[in-house]
């Protein structure tokens, strides 16, 4: 007789795999029962969306990989073969360079979520740090994807990236060689760009995935207000700010990714190139080692890092040092849970201070990204080097300014309400938000 | 150095006005407009036509098959065998390669020249408008002409005939314009509706599946909006209780 099988005491089929299986378990624990604050907003559905658009890629891409080839003579004709002769080819390729792009306008959007809300703060620094490592490896399957057309773009953009590796000293350019097969881009790199894009990341993304999810159930989620909503439990244990996430997260998700299908799917049918940023002009000629693109860049999700790259210049004649920076602006998210030493977690709560910061934070990123896509001049290299001392600055000064930003005090239980109504709510009873 | 930081800030706009994504730096700017339509019909089989008869010589559209052009566009086999598929040998199922090699193509001219079928795309539908409008009489080039949208090119002026000899000449206020010193046998207007109908057709060769993305697009969003109204009142019925 098993001891803890089927604590729902479920029968038939689900009984027959709940004895066997936690099936009915991992239901309750992870959806049933999860109970999630009520005040979420329009920044909690991000993730969700991020979980349809890997689903997306997933799917489209088992649907491309049976007519793509891998080879450096014959990946671009692949490509045009499905564009052309694959029924629905076209739509499975749009849907798929589509879902890219806006795999990575939603991780921008919820890592935002979380410097707006403290999300990544204790208990929580380990769902942040999970979720940092899934933007890193989302970047090397993004990029290893987009070399896979073998277009002169997907070509010359691997050129530069890959060059990089040949700036760590002493053994860069052996290491370089090693990681691409070759002594340049070549149909050895395609190949194992290609095993790293369809099988190696994707195994890892889906493990960090689980393990992200894992990690928020194990201390719940955060919400707007920052405030912990199991201090505030009915008699059956429940949160009394929270909700189970079945049905109620369950329907509201499902609406919005309603919502947001229409959106992708405007894209896909009516500009699927993205405005020649998801699908770039440069990248429908084959490649061509002799005739580089007049601006060689990588794609518009990567231009913040590009531009912090390119504005470091080599010092010593080694180009290690833009690369170094480069890291270091992306390794300083994973410090976030350690900078951040305000009393309070959401800025809802925060001073002046953490807000200007975060202002100029947001608008140093449009900047950041404005640069990375447009041509080297001095003036632009000038604003990318301020750019990336402002974005440098956003985090090395956090300890202070957090700490000596003068909090507000946080309500007992959480707000809801749009943002006017409990604006008009706070003014009205002149108590805490 | 307060003064230059604020100077570079004060740019940013500027630099926001500036630079247009897609465009070439080293070409020279658009001067005319142009609207592609690859969903004209009779358009594209013009433009075909004119494609077959002076383009076809020495530019592949290798990712474009003939019985493809047929279907999309209302050209049976049998007339497409009489009046587009110009090799022997050929079926209609096979790609619209030139009889030039690159090799060939690499000797005649120093440069093979392109595969055309993704150039739409690659460099937009109103450069090739102002590419083919744009060649002027240049002796100091080996074909004897030049380009305003692509300087130096290795490509003749192949329709001369059609459109007769322009020149370069300074306009009232400095600028360039083209002037044409010998008519062809087309009027300005007919050359101008050839060139059309082959800008609409490499447009069309560019993106094939235009035609059905464009009529199934608004039927997809209109299943999307009604599914996504119907999953708001879902969303509604049961939050409606809950204090949010």
């Amino acid at each position: 007789m098993a001891t803890g099988a089927n604590p729902y005491g479920t029968t038939g089929l689900l009984g027959w795999i709940d004895d066997r299986f936690p099936l009915s378990k991992m239901w309750h624990e992870h959806v049933k029962d999860y109970y999630a604050p009520k005040n979420f907003n329009i920044w909690y559905i991000f993730g969700s969306l991020m979980l349809v658009v890997f689903a997306n890629q997933i799917v489209t891409g088992i649907f491309l990989v049976m007519h793509y080839t891998p080879s450096a003579a014959d990946a671009f004709s692949s490509v045009q073969f499905i564009m052309r002769d694959v029924k629905w080819g076209w739509l499975i390729r749009y849907m798929h360079e589509i879902g890219a792009s806006f795999f990575f306008i939603l991780i921008y959007l919820h890592m935002y979520r979380g410097l707006m809300y403290g999300s990544y703060r204790r208990p929580r620094e380990l769902v942040w740090i999970f979720g940092c490592l899934i933007f890193l490896f989302l970047m090397g399957e993004a990029f290893a994807g987009y070399v896979l057309p073998w277009g002169n773009m997907s070509y010359w953009g691997s050129k530069v990236i890959l060059s990089l590796i040949s700036a760590v000293p002493v053994y860069g350019d052996q290491l370089q060689n090693w990681l691409m097969g070759d002594f340049t881009p070549s149909g050895a790199t395609l190949r194992r760009l290609f095993s790293f894009h369809v099988i190696a990341l994707p195994l890892v993304l889906m493990l960090l995935v689980v393990m992200h999810i894992l990690a928020l159930h194990e201390v719940h989620s955060n919400n707007p207000d920052g405030i912990d909503i199991e201090e505030h439990k009915d008699e059956k244990g429940h949160p009394l700010d929270g909700v189970p996430f079945h049905p109620y997260y369950t329907v509201k998700d499902l609406f919005w990714v309603g919502v947001f299908l229409v959106v992708v799917a405007a894209f896909i049918f009516y500009e699927p190139t993205g405005f020649g940023l998801a699908l770039e002009h440069d990248n429908f000629i084959p490649h061509d080692p002799i005739v580089t693109p007049p601006e060689i860049h990588p794609q518009w999700y990567f231009a913040p890092f590009y531009a912090i790259l390119r504005s470091i210049p080599a010092i010593f004649d080694s180009k290690i040092w833009g690369v170094l920076v480069m890291f270091g602006s992306i390794l300083l998210l994973f410090l976030l849970p350690w900078l951040d030493r305000s009393k309070v977690r959401s800025i809802r709560y925060k001073g002046w201070m953490y807000k200007v910061a975060l202002i100029i934070f947001t608008l140093d990123m449009f900047v950041l990204f404005y640069y990375g896509l447009q041509p080297v001049t001095p003036t632009a290299t000038l604003i990318t080097r301020y750019a990336t001392l402002v974005y440098y600055l956003f985090f090395l000064l956090m300890p202070f300014y957090s700490r000596w930003d003068r909090t507000r005090p946080l309500p007992e239980r959480v707000t809801t309400g749009s943002f006017l109504s409990r604006r008009r709510r706070a003014a009205g009873d002149g108590a805490a938000k | 150095m307060r003064m230059v930081k604020l100077w570079t800030l004060l740019l940013l706009p500027a630099a926001a006005l500036v630079a247009v994504p897609g465009l070439s730096a080293a070409e020279g700017s658009l001067p005319l407009a142009f609207s592609a339509a690859p969903g004209n019909v009779p358009s594209v089989q013009r433009g075909a036509r004119n494609f077959m008869n002076y383009c076809a010589g020495c530019h592949s559209l290798e990712y474009l098959r003939y019985d493809r052009l047929g279907r999309d566009n209302g050209i049976p086999d049998s007339v497409l065998q009489q009046t587009l598929m110009f090799q022997t040998g050929l079926k209609p199922f096979d790609p619209m390669k030139s009889a030039m090699t690159a090799a060939d193509g690499k000797a005649f001219f120093g440069k093979a020249p392109p595969d055309l079928t993704l150039e739409a795309e690659y460099k937009s539908p109103q450069w090739i408008y102002n590419y083919l409008h744009g060649f002027y009489l240049d002796p100091s080039r080996p074909t004897g002409v030049n380009n305003t949208v692509f300087k130096d090119v290795a490509m003749p002026d192949v329709l001369w005939e059609l459109q007769g000899w322009q020149k370069q000449v300074k306009g009232a206020n400095g600028e360039a314009r083209l002037e044409l010193v010998q008519p062809g046998s087309m009027t300005p207007k007919e050359y101008d509706g050839f060139v059309r109908d082959l800008t609409n057709f490499l447009t069309y060769a560019s993106a094939p599946e235009y035609r059905t993305r464009m009529s199934m697009g608004p039927w997809v969003l209109l299943y999307l909006v009604i599914l996504t109204i119907l999953l708001y009142l879902v969303k509604r019925a049961f939050w409606k209780h809950v204090e949010h």
